[in-house]
């Protein structure tokens, strides 16, 4: 009892530190700045949450601290409702979360449901952060502890597992999706080792920092979706879209409350999980709507809850992504590593002890994610039918301005030309993939965790002195494995793959 | 997109590949040894060898019969090629101790493995053509993106971004020179508004090569505004 009672005064007193220091007005006034130039910037096709916070850091750096963390993660969420608004108007993902939300909010779109669409994401959005707000409250100190655990075999089982994960819930061909991700994980090899020994670059010093992940992005969902896109012209500025249909009827209401509770336990499970637990979440929760629902084959032509389940899933493990980020320095994805560089300009070296050595800055950012993903929904509701009038944008005008703002935003990173060559390259590649029938998005997957895996599989072969044999020994990687390899059999076996063609199929 | 044919893999790929992946596992098995490259190779060369024995026992090879799976198992050889040409001179290291090429070769007989299984279903199972490709688009959205990133430094923010934008526009087979004017001048407009006004990215106006010949040809002095 008195354990219980513990636990809860330490939520109060954790909390009331928290909206201590975010409801000063001067830190609601950045929130409220971050999360309105967040959504204006990353609503602009092509440029994804990541783009948007690059460009939008320099402005962060003459607040303190705290403020300028509660303003970041205001852009963070502002870029990112930013993202899934494009992703579902134009079918142009800003991040491998949203590419998820792509696949039915696209259609639903099309459908003329795109108002639907948007408010089912705003409000799954809001549901979730909430959730994982009180969740990162009540758990963040026990989270950490056990996440601390953790063995670098532990963590490289664990990606495997998300790979595995991706690979189930990616279209075609499951050899094709595998090759993908190895492809991704190789091209993360390219540019400085851990040692700084540089590798695969023959000796050209534009790669020696590797591939710029921005450039890669874009270069394949922007530039390579264009070029994609010019193949059937008419078909794309055929679109149209009523705006008047934002209120959802009470039976749409229904439907979509249980893939939103769904996706948030889903998202708030594998958030915690470091290497893409935003994208692992909406991932997952797309496949487990899918799986039970009884109408499998509407997913993929603009079913309710392939954009309820994987919106909430994404924005709840977004949010509980930055308990790795805050408390073990570790990144859990791009946008993460662009915090935590942020951070470290600060002054402030995330790890183990910033919860107790800092704990206004930890639970003062904890607390006005709630406050930010608030000021998202009152801020995009009205706004939606903005947003929504992109649509009426033929696409032969739209498209130069994708181009001209790829261009820029990729440049911006670090005025460099040679990311913007290379995200023409990826745009080649990009397309190519499509040509072929690969899906990019386990690509960019294995890119992005490529190095990170590759010092968790060294440091766990350093420490059982070559022994392979210690990621089946360890209990936590076993288990990790054997979900993996049972999810991969089930997939494999005939009747579940005949499924699983249909449930892909258009 | 309605071909169930190409999407289909089929048991026995299935089965190359996870033979495959479990010879790959013997290689980290060579345990407290000195990992070379000739164990790698010569699994290589197994593999290659029971692939080959296994798909004439299942038929043979009857062709290119799903371009897409051949293809992507060409390119992805290709790949493999490359960075197997990157990787001969860095030092693999123990097992116990791997080198900044033990994870990198793990990644490239995986991916190998993958090609190799892909190539070969491509030319066992049937599948679509390739269809058509927009050559029009392709080019000129990928050769103004290199064009950009070739003179955004010399030309400066305004002359890239009005090219840029113009150029883009006749990637559409139903550009007119108004409408794609339109759109380069807008563009431009709004992207001073939103990059220079608004997020300050510093990024010159107009660039080193126009300004040297702006003053070569003497229409302007050395000050120009917000030429730097």
């Amino acid at each position: 009892m008195d354990l219980i009672t513990g636990f809860f005064a330490d939520v109060g007193s954790n909390l009331s530190l928290g909206f201590g220091q975010a409801f000063t007005l001067d830190n609601l006034f950045y929130c409220f700045v971050g999360v309105l130039l967040g959504t204006a910037i990353g609503v602009l096709p092509g440029l994804g949450p990541i783009a948007t916070i690059a460009l939008l850091l320099p402005i962060t750096f003459k607040l303190d601290p705290i403020s300028a963390l509660i303003m970041l993660s205001g852009i963070y969420y502002g870029a990112q409702y930013g993202g899934s608004t494009t992703a579902i108007l134009i079918n142009l993902p800003g991040e491998t979360s949203s590419v998820v939300t792509a696949i039915d909010g696209h259609q639903m779109a099309k459908k003329g449901k795109a108002g639907l669409a948007l408010f089912t994401s705003a409000v799954g959005s809001f549901f979730a952060g909430t959730v994982a707000t009180f969740l990162i409250v009540g758990f963040a100190p026990i989270l950490a502890a056990a996440a601390l655990k953790f063995s670098p075999a532990d963590y490289f089982s664990l990606m495997v597992m998300g790979f595995v994960a991706a690979v189930v819930l990616a279209q075609g061909s499951l050899l094709k999706a595998l090759a993908m991700i190895v492809l991704g994980l190789l091209i993360a090899m390219v540019g400085p080792s851990e040692s700084g020994q540089p590798r695969f670059t023959f000796d050209n010093s534009q790669f020696f920092d590797g591939f710029d992940f921005v450039a890669l992005s874009m270069g394949i969902f922007g530039i390579g979706e264009i070029i994609r896109n010019l193949e059937d012209e008419e078909q794309r500025q055929a679109i149209k879209s009523r705006f008047l249909d934002l209120i959802p009827t009470k039976a749409e209401l229904k439907e979509m409350i249980p893939p939103i509770l769904r996706g948030t336990t889903v998202g708030s499970v594998l958030g915690i999980l470091p290497g893409g637990g935003a994208v692992l979440g909406a991932f997952a929760a797309y496949s487990l709507e899918k799986r039970i629902s009884k109408t499998p084959h509407e997913f993929g032509k603009g079913k309710l809850a392939g954009v309820a389940a994987p919106e909430s899933a994404n924005n709840s493990g977004a949010q509980i992504s930055f308990i790795p980020m805050l408390t073990l320095g570790i990144p859990s994805n791009p946008v993460m590593a662009l915090m935590l560089g942020a951070l470290i300009i600060h002054r402030i070296v995330p790890g183990p002890t910033l919860v107790t050595d800092k704990p206004d800055l930890f639970w003062g950012v904890v607390t006005s994610m709630w406050i930010g993903n608030f000021m998202l929904l009152v801020l995009n509701l009205p706004l939606i039918g903005m947003w929504v009038k992109f649509l009426t944008i033929p696409y032969r005008l739209l498209f130069p301005g994708i181009v001209t703002i790829c261009c820029i935003g990729v440049y911006s990173v670090s005025n460099n030309p040679f990311d913007v060559h290379t995200m023409a390259a990826c745009g080649v590649v990009g397309y190519v993939l499509y040509k072929l029938e690969c899906e990019p998005a386990p690509l960019l997957l294995g890119f992005v965790i490529g190095r990170l895996m590759e010092q968790y599989f060294v440091r766990a072969m350093q420490l059982s002195f070559g022994d392979a044999t210690i990621f089946v020994r360890d209990p936590i990687s076993l288990s990790l494995l054997l979900v993996s390899a049972v999810a991969l059999v089930l997939v494999l076996l005939p009747s579940i793959r005949k499924k699983r063609e249909e449930a892909f199929a258009e | 997109m309605s071909s169930t044919t190409s999407r289909r893999t089929n048991p026995v790929d299935i089965i190359v590949a996870l033979i495959g992946a479990a010879m790959f596992g013997l290689v980290l098995y060579l345990r407290s040894i000195e990992v070379s490259w000739y164990p790698v190779l010569l699994l290589v060369a197994a593999y290659l060898v029971f692939a080959y024995l296994f798909f004439r026992r299942q038929g043979g090879f009857g062709g290119v019969a799903n371009p897409k799976d051949f293809y992507t198992g060409i390119v992805l050889l290709a790949v493999c090629g490359v960075f197997a040409a990157g990787m001969f001179d860095l030092p693999l290291g123990r097992v116990a101790r791997p080198g900044v090429a033990f994870f990198p070769l793990m990644l490239l007989v995986l991916l190998f493995i993958f090609a190799v299984a892909i190539l070969l279903s491509g030319l066992r199972n049937r599948g679509e053509a390739l269809g058509p490709v927009p050559w029009r688009g392709l080019f000129i959205i990928t050769g103004i993106t290199v064009f950009f990133g070739a003179t955004i430094k010399g030309l400066g923010f305004v002359p890239a971004i009005f090219v840029t934008g113009f150029v883009s526009c006749l990637a559409s087979q139903k550009w007119t020179a108004l409408s794609a004017t339109t759109t380069a001048i807008v563009l431009t407009i709004f992207s001073w508004l939103i990059f220079i006004w608004g997020l300050g990215l510093p990024i010159a106006l107009c660039g080193s090569w126009l300004r040297t010949a702006l003053v070569a040809l003497g229409v302007a002095g050395e000050s120009i505004p917000f030429c730097y």
